[in-house]
């Protein structure tokens, strides 16, 4: 479900980073980062793109909402993995992301990221049977690709 | 209030006013009433002067001629001074001074008639003049006195008046004072009642901050926990050595985070009393541990990071450095340098010098470079004949607000 993705990985608790990456790895993905702070991992994204992300809301007193704004604006779905008592919050501020609360397994985290892949997926495809579709052949051109 | 107060002093100024003119009259009514008696007496003493002055001519003293027409004379002034003063005090007085003035003149007149013969037929006896005279002068005398009496009791009624108004009035500007010290008492109570609630929502607001923090906390440890037994499995092959490690692991990271409760979540406990509780549960008996440095608060986001590292450096000595013969001596020095860096060495002293002998790099190596890479720290180990020195560097941010005082911790 993950093989082949290029996956983000933001995570502050540098052990959890490496146990993520590593689940990331066994599933076929492969990993962006591990970043630790938000300014790195703005930096990363803005050089590759990604297919999708796990987000730690809270890194070292920054919140990672500035990327999550930045990978929404380019459609790219992402799981906010975070030990926040309030998703509502972040569900009006991101309303197409997944929240996945701490602690997780790394599978389930995969397992919901794998859904946030499926959601924008079908998202694109809804997007291409608009009137707009004679225009924008791009992921017609890369599925033949 | 204040107009409450304003006519309770007017009521208390006209009652005092009307009190005092009362008493006023009254003694206006008695001083005239004096002075018509002391003239009705006047008058009576002028006809008894008479009266003995003539007896004395009937009895042959000549003299006595001189006394009673002096008497004589005085009568008309006498009479029309009292007749004045009745008049002033009413008609009935008046009256009946006109009455005593006529007989007093009869009398007189009769006394002049024959000064020195048998006394003349006269209509009335003198006995019975006098008689006449002595009666008039007492119904003047008590009308006078009745009037004087009528007087003081109205004025004793005034007073008494005046008095319970007064009363009133004091007792209602008590009632007022006391109102008023009430609405303050109340007022005053209200507002400790508003800051009192005010402290409790202060309080109420931290200790909810507190208890996020700390709920927050727990679930992060539970992901690092899990992440532990997760890539700790991944590198160890053999069962048991994979529990022994992360068992090993996890309680580096109870025992940093123990450091840190209550009123302490933010800012954690020093720097000294981490590797305390980190390094000194691996020191083997016999060896020895010397901890020195500056009194260090840490911020809580080191604790995770810092225990760990410190973890995999003291269950690494014991594998291969200082701790693994029991006369090894393991020193910590710590400084906080001037750039907001903390300046750590770790320096081990083996037993018995000999070659470098750098441990195997196990899992226990990237644990701690993660934790270091976490920490935004370096470290840079060296071995020498006497064992490891590692030099490790933990930059602070602004935000940690570092504590950092003269005793040192040993």
């Amino acid at each position: 479900m993950l093989e082949g993705k290029k996956i983000m990985v933001v995570e502050d608790e540098a052990l959890l980073a490496l146990d993520l990456a590593m689940t990331m790895e066994d599933l076929g993905a492969a990993v962006v980062g591990p970043c630790y702070r938000l300014g790195a991992a703005l930096d990363l994204v803005r050089k590759m793109k990604v297919d999708g992300a796990i987000l730690d809301v809270d890194l070292n007193g920054e919140t990672v909402f500035p990327l999550a704004r930045y990978l929404d604006e380019q459609g790219v779905p992402f799981v906010f993995h975070t030990g926040r008592a309030d998703p509502a919050s972040l569900l009006e501020a991101f309303s197409r992301a997944r929240i996945c609360t701490k602690p997780s397994t790394p599978e389930r985290l995969a397992a919901c990221l794998a859904e946030a892949l499926a959601d924008a997926d079908r998202r694109s495809d809804n997007q291409n049977y608009a009137p707009a579709y004679a225009q924008d052949g791009s992921s017609e051109s890369s599925q033949q690709a | 209030m204040l107009v409450v107060l304003a006519v309770l002093f007017a009521a208390g100024a006209l009652t005092v006013t009307r009190a005092f003119h009362a008493e006023n009259v009254a003694r206006q009514e008695m001083t005239e009433a004096r002075e018509a008696l002391s003239q009705v007496n006047d008058l009576m003493l002028i006809l008894y002067e008479a009266e003995s002055a003539q007896r004395s001519v009937l009895l042959g003293d000549p003299s006595a001629a001189d006394p009673f027409r002096a008497a004589e004379a005085a009568l008309p002034g006498a009479t029309a001074q009292m007749q004045a003063s009745l008049d002033r005090a009413g008609s009935d007085l008046s009256v009946q001074g006109r009455r005593l003035g006529a007989l007093a003149g009869e009398r007189m007149a009769d006394l002049s008639a024959s000064p020195a013969v048998v006394p003349a037929p006269t209509t009335a006896s003198p006995r019975t003049a006098m008689d006449d005279l002595r009666q008039a002068s007492a119904a003047i005398r008590r009308e006078e006195r009745a009037l004087m009496d009528a007087a003081y009791t109205r004025a004793d009624a005034e007073r008494l008046r005046a008095k319970r108004t007064l009363g009133m009035i004091g007792l209602t500007v008590l009632g007022l004072i006391v109102l008023a010290a009430m609405l303050a008492f109340r007022s005053a109570r209200a507002e400790s009642r508003l800051r009192y609630r005010r402290e409790i929502e202060v309080q109420r607001d931290r200790a909810e901050l507190v208890s996020h923090e700390l709920s927050h906390r727990v679930k992060n440890l539970f992901a690092v926990t899990m992440s532990i037994i997760s890539v700790t499995g991944r590198s160890e092959t053999d069962p048991k050595i994979a529990a022994k490690k992360t068992r090993s692991r996890i309680q580096a990271l109870a025992r940093a985070h123990e450091l840190s409760s209550g009123q302490n979540l933010m800012r954690t406990a020093p720097f000294g009393d981490l590797l305390e509780a980190v390094v000194r549960p691996y020191c083997p008996p016999g060896a020895t541990l010397r901890l020195s440095g500056a009194k260090l608060v840490l911020p809580a986001r080191l604790l995770t990071p810092m225990g760990l590292i410190f973890n995999e450096l003291a269950t690494n000595s014991v594998k291969y450095g200082a701790w693994s013969s029991p006369l090894g001596t393991l020193t910590v020095d710590w400084t906080f340098a001037s750039d907001e860096t903390l300046i750590v060495v770790w320096q081990e002293q083996l037993a018995e010098y000999g070659p470098p002998q750098p441990g195997r790099e196990g899992f226990g190596s990237t644990m701690i470079d993660l934790s270091l890479q976490q920490a935004k720290a370096t470290m840079k180990r060296r071995w020498g004949e006497q064992g490891l020195t590692a030099r490790l560097r933990f930059p602070f941010s602004g935000a940690d607000k570092v504590e950092v005082t003269a005793t040192g911790k040993d």
